[in-house]
């Protein structure tokens, strides 16, 4: 089989986009009515759903802590969200790095000293896979988080960048992220531009790491003007509706 | 708002959280549900297809604020000895925590299971699909399709939204045409796609729950109002007036004037919701 | 018209069987057979909950379904909350709140109506457990065949050659409230109720053959006091 050709000759990649260019992003919230708060977002193909629950009572009396809330992250994946049908169950290896990992974004953002022996659960649904999970899932526990009113010191926002034949891309598609291209993931706090978390788990030559990073940085920094307007968005709609 | 009406809308609030079958009776004693629905009444109903595109066939149902997302995978399997020729139609009901926080976290709960086996025994029993038309040669190779119906949010009465759920995606499901080569490696070709099942019959599930006081049927129970009531009545027809299956439990107060008019209810339901599936293939 | 088994009449029931406390460290138990088709059924309780269970004004009532071979499946689950849902409600619940009723159901032998025989078996097991009742449920099958015949309790031949399979519970009060309908299978509205009539009627012998077994056990109980 002959090798796919990521980047054509006039520089495009296989789904048209330049370099540099997110995939479109929608995102929603207070989409289900359950939760305290609650997101959807689509970057792309890749759908992700979002609810927060809480702050509420701890579940396991000794996981509780006397100065903060515990945040508690449930990852999922919908069986035939990928191309290939796999039963993961919810305790397999893979899932629980992500759950962790999202966990560990969120730990410093979110103010659990305002909350001391309480729990904050955050569950994540992926309906359709297409490259950046752990990115769109970071997103949509940031809007869903917001959408529950939980005090955080800033939005996080996530994107992902790597390299195809030394041109650093953005947003990297299913496609892209399984033909042996480089991924990373950053998710920064867009205000003080402080990185929150960086992971990368494939070869990547040290010199392109600064630029593939600065790429994905932007790549965040777009994510929040899109997620911002969103929420400043709901936020007018919601004092139109209390003026009225 | 003024203050008298802070006050009042507080006080309803807090008297349905500490007194919600009295709460409740007193909606049903002017014969209209908390939600502004008469007894009778479903709630508005919508389907979506094709909104998975890495499955198969897909549907997306709401049924007021219950939502399922049901997406069929296909794989190739081999047939059971017994029946070189029947492919496999496996359904999954998943009620995860995101779709209400009564779920918890870990193995699938007794309703979830529950709600697979009665879709399952359903496909067996009634004649709804010809199974062997997923063969894909006698003997070798069939399709397995895995059907995984996902509730993204949870307001009772989760088993006819999976049921239609299930249909739709049923319905808009695709596979692309395979052979078995001579070396004994199944090729399949996506550049033609087939629509390989046809359903026989249309299943269609109506779910009553009934109330001991004041005695009362309330056709497609919200999540509050299942928690009140023990007694429900799941029936399912086809669109010919058939029926296929009727459960009832949890109670002694149903008779079988009760299982008429809800027969009769069923039956109105069906008729409505195959015109809307109707509809909805159609565009 | 002569049925696979032998029997003759189409509403003819199979041979009941029942014996009580056979097992000694439930609180009760019993073992019912329509024919062939047996389970045994234990009773412990009222005993203490999990706190996740513990309902404040009633008893939280559970049912076990172990198959005769093999690891429960989620037909044994569907078995599970039928079961439960039926007996819950002749039980006076709200007599023992924040306690735990935990019923095992375990199929010894399978012809056909294990829905129907765990009824009765529980019935008979919670009556020898002494629990608070308000009624007693009974069950009985029946199936329409291809042919659009009737049989009552049918077994597990004539269940191969059946279009649709109901099961009916019943408890004795005077108005005999229908408990349990588990139907499945393709029918009319005309023969589901004909069906729930023919099983209405067999679920009186039911009942009744369950009053004569208790009766003759305390019988029984009874003059071995005397003699002893």
């Amino acid at each position: 089989m002959s090798r796919l050709e990521l980047l054509t000759v006039e520089g495009l990649r296989i789904d048209g986009r330049r370099p540099n260019e997110l995939r479109k992003i929608t995102a929603k919230t207070s989409v289900l009515a359950q939760a305290d708060g609650s997101a959807y977002i689509e970057q792309g193909n890749t759908k992700c759903l979002a609810a927060v629950y809480g702050p509420q009572e701890v579940r396991h009396r000794m996981q509780i802590l006397h100065d903060r809330a515990i945040i508690n992250v449930e990852f999922n994946v919908a069986p035939f969200s990928t191309s290939e049908r796999k039963k993961r169950s919810k305790n397999d290896k893979r899932s629980l790095e992500i759950a962790s990992a999202i966990k560990q974004t969120f730990e410093p953002v979110v103010q659990t000293s305002q909350f001391p022996r309480s729990q904050i659960d955050i569950y994540l649904q992926v309906l359709q896979h297409d490259g950046g999970t752990l990115q769109a899932c970071i997103n949509a526990a940031t809007m869903a988080l917001i959408d529950a009113g939980i005090p955080m010191i800033d939005y996080v926002c996530a994107s992902t960048a790597g390299c195809i034949e030394k041109q650093p891309v953005l947003d990297l598609n299913y496609l892209e992220e399984s033909s042996d291209s480089p991924e990373l993931t950053v998710a920064i706090l867009p205000r003080t531009g402080k990185v929150n978390l960086m992971s990368m788990e494939s070869r990547l030559h040290v010199d392109m790491l600064e630029s593939v990073a600065a790429l994905a940085t932007q790549g965040c920094e777009q994510i929040h003007t899109i997620l911002d307007s969103v929420v400043r968005q709901n936020t007018q709609l919601l004092k139109d509706s209390m003026l009225q | 708002m003024t203050e008298n009406q802070v006050a009042s809308s507080f006080s309803f609030k807090i008297f349905e959280r500490i007194k919600p079958d009295e709460y409740f009776r007193r909606f049903i004693e002017e014969n209209v549900r908390p939600d502004g629905r008469a007894l009778h009444t479903f709630r508005p109903t919508s389907i979506r297809q094709g909104a998975i595109t890495t499955a198969n066939g897909s549907a997306m149902v709401r049924i007021g604020g219950t939502t399922v997302v049901c997406g069929i995978k296909a794989e190739v399997a081999e047939p059971r000895v017994d029946r070189p020729k029947d492919g496999f139609l496996v359904p999954n009901v998943e009620l995860s925590p995101i779709c209400s926080a009564n779920f918890r976290p870990g193995p699938p709960s007794e309703q979830a299971q529950v709600n697979a086996e009665i879709i399952n025994q359903v496909l067996i029993n009634c004649d709804i699909v010809d199974l062997s038309e997923l063969c894909i040669d006698e003997g070798k190779a069939v399709w397995s399709l895995y059907a995984d119906i996902v509730c993204i949010n949870y307001d009772g009465n989760i088993l006819d939204a999976s049921f239609l759920a299930l249909l739709c995606a049923l319905k808009d499901l695709s596979l692309p045409t395979a052979e078995v080569l001579p070396s004994s490696i199944v090729q399949a070709n996506s550049s033609m796609m087939i629509k390989p099942l046809k359903l026989r019959r249309l299943p269609i599930s109506s779910t009553f729950c009934i109330f001991a006081n004041p005695k009362v049927t309330l056709s497609d129970p919200t999540d509050s109002e299942e928690n009140l009531s023990k007694e429900t009545v799941s029936i399912i027809l086809d669109t010919d007036g058939k029926i296929l299956y009727v459960h009832k439990s949890g109670g002694a107060m149903c008779d079988a004037e009760m299982m008429k008019s809800c027969f009769s209810r069923a039956n109105e339901r069906a008729a409505e919701l195959n015109e809307l599936i109707e509809r909805t293939s159609s565009q | 018209m002569k049925r696979s088994d032998g029997r003759t009449e189409p509403s003819q029931l199979r041979a009941f069987a029942a014996s009580q406390s056979l097992l000694n460290r439930a609180d009760g138990s019993a073992k019912f057979s329509f024919g062939e088709s047996t389970v045994i059924a234990s009773v412990v309780g009222p005993a203490e909950v999990k706190i996740r269970d513990e309902k404040m004004d009633e008893a939280t009532v559970e049912v076990i379904v172990r198959p005769a071979v093999g690891f429960p499946s989620t037909k044994d689950k569907l078995l599970e909350r039928a079961l439960r849902q039926t007996v819950e409600p002749t039980i006076l619940a709200g007599m023992m709140p924040r306690t735990l009723i935990q019923i095992v159901v375990q199929i010894v032998q399978e012809d056909g109506n294990m829905l129907s025989t765990a009824v009765n078996a529980i019935s008979l097991a919670m009556l020898d457990a002494g629990l608070p009742m308000n009624s007693l449920a009974a069950a009985v099958s029946a199936i329409i065949d291809q042919e659009g015949n009737l049989l009552l309790d049918p077994n597990s031949k004539e269940l191969e050659n059946a279009s649709s399979v109901h099961t009916f519970a019943f408890d004795n009060t005077t108005s005999y409230n229908l408990l349990l309908s588990h139907c499945i299978g393709t029918y009319s509205q005309e023969q589901y109720l004909d069906c729930l009539d023919a099983c209405k009627h067999a679920s009186e012998r039911v009942h009744s053959f369950i009053r004569t077994a208790v009766e003759k056990r305390i019988e029984k109980e009874y003059q071995q006091l005397q003699s002893s």
